[in-house]
């Protein structure tokens, strides 16, 4: 890939977009199954192909091997993704979450070991920090690492673990010190070799039949020392800043994937239309589905403008997300309700996969923070309120 | 875009002060809010330029594009500043160029703030439009436009007619011609004083007739001019969704019950939540469209739903978290809420609006 550089060394943005655009024109876009099972080995290849085009580390610094411009450059590439119907490549919680937080707090060895293969796509990281015991209450958590040698020992027990099953690597947060004043400054944050012994993942089967979550459990893990990242008893500040990418990132990559899935379905109405009249109903319906997703865009816009900045964490952040939650259920609710009596039973693959988003976005109230947990932190953080406690 | 970023911030910033400075009298602050009429506000405005803020420079305007004017209407909405600002801001500037003769002397009049001049759209109505739509007929213009904003104050006004089965003309009546009456409306908004405009056999020929229904640039300068009132009333309508929202947030934060603010308790938080999502939705899609060079109709008529919406549902949700003090008319704060209702039912409320962007959607005419 060739880019025009402007004078300040960066291209322009719409030019940036441009090139995306005629890249995945010719590009080889693979389709994705209906099974969740069937995609890991597709959307690795994908990867592969975006990052020997130079898609990959748009914004990442140029001496780790990124393209090293702005998140607008990434937002736009994102976006063309989204017009070229395409996937986000299989690294995408390494590419977002983790990677960021190596490049913050890694060693320069940390660093030349693990971020190469994290943007080729070669090795596929997945996030340790949910257990069955501390979701929302995540400084709860009971997974113990002890320093034996040079060595970390890991026992315990991670949840709603998305990829595992697929995935080299994984980031786990792990009590380091169980005596810690607050359990908050008690816990580490270890890059876990998922091929190591006395790791087991076993995949979560969810309502809609997908398995793209799953539990991890470590027993007697030895983690080499060298794979802790920043401080011993220091990871809860790296975790808020994964999450702080992670709430602010997502809602903006998510949006391109519920455009896409809006796009679909208004298609499907129209055929079925066939020129008819539509009804009220399905008109109000979608009128008002789409001025959310156009609020949400204008949103989104701003916190493209924040991420710029360094702006993240934010309070903002938990506003995205419940606007995320807001048109994802809006937007998966209509598609389900147009099935009508089959709705639990469709006739299409197509109808299938309505009631599999439908089922899948009921969870966007819980994940990243459940929705009562982000009306509490607007309540407190923007808005000022007093802590309820 | 940082240019007409940077504009709106400027105006925004100007007018804020402007505000604070002159609400802070009691005079114009009782005036303003209790009889819905500040004729020194009204003036200061004049004088502060805003008239001319979407003037075109050959006209000697402004020309600062609709960023900045959506600004200085989201600070109408937070300040409730009474007045026929969309007129005057909007459709003076918009309709100035094809204002000759005694019309044009008209509109400078109403450029300096020292005549009213107000818009009477059958369309503003949206469903609740008269059936009586006013037609020209050769020179004769005959009908009736239902709540026409400031009506009875107006001196003259700029009316959308038909001519038989063809689409919009735009003619300026002057209030005091014969044929010309208004009825005002007694309203629960205090700062909108709406009347109903009946035009019975109006002579309106030469300059008065500003376009033609068959003059190829009528439906286009027409649905240009909705399109932007929409877009400033949307803006209005966000700055009157961020007045309640704030009220109620500094409200939870004194009031005490059970030993502790209000605001402390979850269930109170979870409704202040919500309201911030749906400020800050309605802030971010109104600016976002109005920094665009020029706004599509349609999606216009999406965001003039959303905001409709948007802003009802927070003025329901402060009352909520105000209690009891909210159904009397003690507290302030109503007043926002009850404009919010006249600005929601202004050229289509949400299920309109979100009904005619359905079916655009779902027809192919507007792609997503």
């Amino acid at each position: 890939m060739t880019l025009g550089m402007s004078t300040g060394g960066q291209p322009d943005v719409e030019e940036f977009r441009r090139q995306a655009r005629a890249w995945l024109a010719d590009a080889d876009i693979p389709v994705l199954p209906p099974d969740y099972g069937d995609r890991p080995q597709l959307l690795r290849a994908w990867h592969r192909t975006l990052y020997q085009a130079g898609w990959i580390g748009i914004q990442w610094p140029r001496e780790f091997g990124g393209l090293g411009l702005s998140v607008h450059h990434q937002l736009a590439f994102n976006e063309e993704l989204v017009r070229a119907r395409a996937p986000h490549p299989a690294g995408a919680i390494g590419l977002e979450i983790v990677g960021p937080t190596i490049l913050k707090y890694g060693t320069p060895e940390q660093q030349a070991r693990f971020i190469q293969p994290l943007l080729s796509g070669d090795e596929i990281w997945c996030q340790g920090f949910s257990e069955p015991d501390a979701g929302s209450d995540l400084a709860s958590l009971r997974t113990r690492a002890v320093v034996e040698g040079d060595d970390l020992v890991i026992n315990g027990h991670k949840v709603w673990t998305s990829w595992a099953s697929d995935a080299d690597w994984c980031a786990v947060l792990a009590r380091t010190d169980p005596a810690a004043a607050r359990p908050h400054s008690g816990i580490s944050y270890i890059l876990v070799d998922m091929r190591s012994a006395g790791v087991t993942v076993r995949p979560i089967v969810m309502v809609n039949g997908d398995a793209e979550f799953n539990e991890v459990l470590f027993d007697q893990v030895r983690v080499p020392a060298a794979n802790l990242l920043g401080d011993l008893n220091g990871g809860w500040a790296l975790a808020m800043d994964t999450l702080g990418w992670e709430r602010a990132g997502y809602p903006i990559r998510r949006r391109g994937d519920n455009e896409i899935v809006f796009r679909d379905l208004l298609d499907h109405m129209r055929q079925e239309l066939a020129g008819s009249e539509p009804d009220a109903h399905s008109a109000i319906a979608v009128g008002e589905l789409y001025a959310q997703l156009k609020a949400f865009e204008a949103l989104t816009t701003r916190t493209a403008q924040r991420l710029a900045a360094g702006q993240v964490p934010s309070p903002l952040d938990s506003l995205d997300k419940l606007w995320l939650t807001r048109t994802e259920q809006a937007l998966t609710s209509l598609g389900l309700d147009l099935l009508g009596a089959s709705r639990a039973a469709p006739a299409s693959d197509e109808g299938r996969m309505r009631v599999k988003r439908y089922l899948y976005g009921r969870a966007a109230s819980v994940y990243g923070g459940s929705s009562q947990i982000q009306n509490t932190l607007l309540a407190e953080r923007l808005l000022g309120l007093p802590r309820a406690r | 875009m940082t240019m007409t970023t940077d504009i709106a911030a400027d105006v925004s910033r100007a007018a804020d002060e402007l505000f604070r400075r002159e609400l802070a009298r009691p005079s114009v602050r009782q005036a303003a809010h209790d009889a819905g009429w500040s004729e020194e506000l009204w003036t200061a405005t004049a004088s502060a330029g805003w008239f001319d803020v979407l003037l075109g420079e050959e006209h000697g305007g402004l020309d600062l594009g609709s960023g900045a004017a959506a600004a200085l209407f989201t600070l109408l909405g937070r300040y409730l500043v009474p007045g026929p600002y969309l007129d005057h801001v909007v459709v003076i500037p918009a309709l100035y160029r094809f204002a000759l003769g005694h019309v044009r002397d008209r509109f400078d009049l109403a450029r300096t703030g020292r005549q009213l001049i107000v818009l009477a759209d059958p369309a503003a109505c949206g469903r609740g439009a008269s059936t009586d739509v006013p037609v020209l007929a050769g020179e004769d213009l005959t009908g009736t436009i239902p709540l026409v904003r400031f009506g009875a104050a107006a001196r003259g006004f700029v009316v959308i007619a038909r001519t038989g089965l063809h689409p919009d003309s735009v003619v300026f009546v002057d209030a005091a011609a014969q044929g010309v009456t208004t009825v005002p409306r007694p309203s629960f908004d205090l700062v909108s004083a709406q009347a109903d405009l009946h035009l019975d056999h109006v002579r309106a020929s030469g300059d008065a007739v500003l376009l033609r229904s068959d003059e190829i640039t009528t439906n286009e300068t027409v649905r240009r001019l909705r399109t932007t009132l929409r877009l400033m009333i949307a803006s209005e309508l966000a700055g009157l969704a961020r007045k309640l929202l704030d009220s109620s947030a500094d409200y939870a934060r004194l009031r005490e019950q059970f030993g502790r603010p209000i605001g402390a308790f979850q269930a109170v938080q979870q409704i202040l939540g919500e309201m911030a999502v749906l400020v800050h939705g309605a802030e971010a899609f109104s600016s976002e469209f109005a920094a665009r060079p020029e706004a599509d109709p349609v999606e216009t008529v999406a965001l003039k739903g959303f905001a409709s919406r948007a802003a009802r549902q927070v003025g329901e949700s402060a009352l909520q978290v105000h209690g009891g003090i909210a159904f009397t008319k003690e507290l302030e704060l109503n007043r926002w809420f009850l404009r919010v209702l006249t600005l929601q039912g202004l050229y289509g409320d949400d299920i309109e609006s979100f009904r005619e962007t359905g079916n655009a959607l779902l027809t192919g005419a507007l792609q997503p």
